[in-house]
């Protein structure tokens, strides 16, 4: 504010100084000539100007609208009228023209006409302030100027009314009036901020100007008549009494610019509204377009907007990969009408055309509807991101007059936006859960890789080989080896069904049960009848366990396993590999009495150089770029023609192919090789 | 990633659901959608067609382990039919045949249910 806080706080004090002095001057020295006169009145400008600065402090504290100031006004010239009714009466009372001083009762008379002088004083710098505060709403270039010489003509032209009065120059008041009449009617058109008001509140201003004019009017009509107010005002002071003409005068010509302008403008108010709210929706959505993390809210937010753009009663999201075709965050809409709406824009058009913004004339939904599902239009638009069309942005009104163009120029700027904060939301969500998946994936690997054996145990007369190759995804392969009691020799090899970190979780379940189960029993079937039994509390319905128990006695050169839906074993012996495939369900497949019923238990005698071959389907499911699968026959001829070699050998030629036959592919699932080779009379001999 | 589809197919009180490509962990769901939906519909009866499947994983056995016992305690059943050699060798060598019901072909599965 221009009248800043060099003084805060002795301001009420001066103008309280300023007004007693004014008094004391006015009763010692009567206003008889033209020095006296001039005097006077610059004290009551001085009490004015101190006047307005204490009510400035209560503007300059907040903002105010255009409408609470025209209202405030409103409320003042009203309070004014009355005030001016009241001196005209107490004056006609009182009866004085010229005010005796010196007698008893005219000293009190004098004193309360003057604490109505005060009061006017105080309604016209209130009155001025707001006229100053209406005329600097929203400019943006600077006006001050046209301000300022408003007021300066102000003041020449009250002051003059002096002149006038004593030496009769009624022109130099006629000159500097006109100015500031022209100033008047060329600051009136300064009132751009109208364009910024809504509909509703030009329509107020257009009532509240037409009240003040009239109100203005016949405040003037009261100064200027011969009558008591303007007998008691210029008795104060001549110079203010102008100036409160003139500052009524500037009101009318203020609010009938202002009301024949704001007539104008109603009728593009509308289309102003809605600008507004279209640059106000586009700016939140724009926003939210870099903060979404909810797609709810996301949809919740463009559906709201939508329906506030482009002037519908409806809007509703559907987007292309939900097969479903569910509205998301419908509003104001159900599901079934949606659905209908959906189908009678879509029906009759080629999909090409899907990619434009598409009109429909929906009344026929409205059979079987309640009012408030009652659509008379609809529209719908793409949600195009990368020329790839994500969804559909629909919006239905209820009046019975189509889109227009400026509708769908708001529709489409509007979903363009909205694909964008779709878009956006849909990327951080896939990138969020891919970094979760990574995560529970490394956890699921960590685990893995602890679960397995860290190092091959020594065993007498039996060479062992194995190879665990994990996949990206954890497969949930598992193998273990255990020393048992009377110089045997355990080993497991299972594959958990699914992948990931439950797979992970299977597997050590599975690893617990298996340990402690060896440390009591030592045959095949036993141990895995028991971990059938044990899982069932745990496991899911839809997960199961593949495995291959088996056993070695080391003293009777024995092999004794049994299978629980495992792949085949393969044993190569003399020259030849055969599938071993005992009977036996997977772990998890049924927990009745059947799964030990099925398990079969297989035992061979050892022969010198018998190679057991364990693998998981990661190995045979290997796929090539066309999706074949790597096939145990080829598994076959491998160890076939290697046989004579070591198991590490072995099982290296494995690999070796298994890699250059998926060459390009992803591995899918764990790759596990167990091998074991008999070689007891060999070291017979040696030793 | 592998595509894989289902169509449902009725049968008089028989639903016939069919298989096609590749039914692994990431496609697994979309079965279970489709039979979880029989089951809401009060449908127990069901034979899959596994005609046109071509590779099947742990977790897309587990979709038929997930649901078989509701059927059963229901007065129904899956029932599978018209594996293609590689897929039934992955059912045999678990034990499905020991525990479900395969069969050559599709109308053989049905006529079964309505003996």
């Amino acid at each position: 504010m221009e009248f800043s806080t060099k003084i805060s706080q002795p301001r009420i004090q001066l103008f309280i100084a300023a007004a007693i002095g004014l008094f004391l001057f006015r009763m010692i020295f009567s206003a008889q000539s033209l020095f006296l006169s001039l005097i006077n009145d610059l004290l009551v400008l001085t009490v004015f100007y101190f006047s307005i600065l204490n009510l400035n402090r209560l503007f300059s504290q907040k903002q105010f609208s255009a409408i609470t100031l025209v209202r405030s006004l409103l409320f003042l010239t009203l309070v004014s009228i009355v005030l001016y009714e009241f001196l005209n009466g107490f004056h006609s009372l009182v009866g004085i023209d010229k005010i005796e001083f010196l007698t008893s009762n005219a000293l009190f008379i004098s004193l309360v006409t003057y604490g109505f002088d005060l009061l006017i004083i105080i309604i016209l710098s209130y009155l001025f302030l707001v006229f100053r505060l209406l005329f600097f709403l929203k400019q943006r270039k600077n006006v001050k100027t046209y301000f300022t010489a408003l007021l300066v003509f102000l003041i020449l032209s009250s002051f003059a009314t002096l002149l006038d009065k004593f030496s009769g120059w009624d022109f130099v008041k006629m000159a500097f009036t006109a100015n500031a009449v022209i100033l008047m009617v060329i600051n009136s058109l300064k009132i751009s901020w109208i364009a910024f008001l809504s509909k509703k509140e030009k329509k107020q201003l257009l009532l509240f100007s037409f009240g003040l004019i009239i109100l203005f009017g016949i405040s003037i009509s009261l100064i200027h008549s011969e009558n008591g107010i303007s007998k008691i005002l210029n008795n104060f002071s001549p110079s203010l009494n102008y100036f409160n003409l003139l500052l009524n005068i500037y009101g009318v010509i203020y609010f009938s610019f202002l009301f024949v302008i704001t007539l104008f403008h109603l009728p593009t108010a509308e289309a102003f509204d809605r600008k507004a709210t279209e640059v106000t929706s586009l700016q939140i959505l724009s926003r939210l377009i870099n903060q979404v993390l909810d797609f709810k809210e996301l949809g919740d937010t463009i559906t709201d907007l939508a329906i506030k753009v482009c002037n519908a009663d409806a809007a509703w999201i559907i987007l292309t990969d939900d097969e479903t075709k569910t509205p998301v965050a419908p509003k104001n809409i159900g599901f079934v009408t949606a659905d209908k709406i959906q189908s009678v824009i879509f029906s009759p058009k080629k999909k090409h055309t899907l990619s434009e913004i598409s009109f429909a004339n929906v009344t026929v939904c409205n059979e079987n509807e309640t009012k408030n599902e009652h659509f008379c239009y609809a529209a719908s638009a793409p949600l195009k991101s990368h020329q790839k069309i994500n969804g559909y942005l629909f919006v239905a009104k209820k009046v019975d007059v189509p889109f227009d163009d400026e509708d769908k120029n708001a529709l489409e700027t509007f979903s363009d936006y909205s694909s964008i904060a779709i878009e956006n939301a849909k990327l951080l969500k896939s990138s969020i859960e891919k970094e979760r998946l990574e995560r529970e994936l490394d956890v699921a690997r960590e685990m893995q890789g602890k679960i397995l054996p860290q190092s091959i145990p020594k065993v007498k007369h039996l060479e062992i080989s194995s190879v665990f190759v994990p996949a990206f995804e954890v497969g949930g392969d598992y193998y273990d080896f255990f020393e048992l009691p009377d110089n045997k020799f355990g080993f497991i090899i299972a594959d958990v069904s699914g992948k990931g970190i439950s797979a992970a979780f299977i597997m050590a379940e599975l690893r617990g049960i298996i340990e402690s189960l060896v440390l009591t029993f030592d045959n095949p079937k036993e141990i895995l009848v028991r971990t059938n039994a044990i899982i069932e509390r745990t496991m899911e319905k839809k997960n199961f366990i593949t495995a291959v128990f088996g056993v070695f006695d080391l003293t009777a050169e024995k092999l004794f396993l049994s299978r629980a839906g495992h792949s085949s074993i393969l044993l190569v012996r003399n020259n030849e590999v055969k599938e071993v495939l005992p009977g036996g369900v997977g772990l998890g497949l049924t927990y009745s009495e059947k799964f030990e019923v099925f398990l079969e238990e297989y035992s061979l005698q050892l022969k010198e150089n018998d190679i057991f071959v364990l693998y998981t389907d990661g190995v045979t499911e290997a796929k090539n770029e066309n999706m074949d699968d790597f096939g145990i026959t080829t598994l076959k001829k491998i160890i076939s023609d290697h046989q004579s070699e070591s198991v590490d050998t072995i099982a290296k030629k494995i690999m070796t192919q298994v890699s250059v036959f998926s060459q390009g592919t992803p591995q899918h699932d764990d790759i596990t090789l167990l091998l074991f080779k008999w070689k007891n009379n060999l070291e017979k001999q040696h030793g | 990633m592998a595509e894989f589809s289902t169509k449902h197919r009725e049968y008089g009180e028989v639903n016939i659901i069919e298989l096609n490509g590749y039914l692994d962990a990431h496609t697994a769901q979309h079965l279970e959608h489709a039979i979880s939906d029989l089951i809401t519909k009060n449908k127990f009866k069901v034979v899959v067609n596994f005609e046109k499947l071509k590779y099947i994983s742990s977790a897309g056995l587990g979709v038929f382990m997930a649901f078989i016992e509701t059927m059963r305690t229901n007065s129904g059943d899956i029932k599978l039919a018209a594996m293609q050699p590689s897929v039934y060798n992955i059912f045999d060598l678990l034990g499905f045949p020991l525990l479900y019901e395969i069969f050559p072909t599709e109308t053989e599965a049905v006529n079964k249910f309505n003996q």
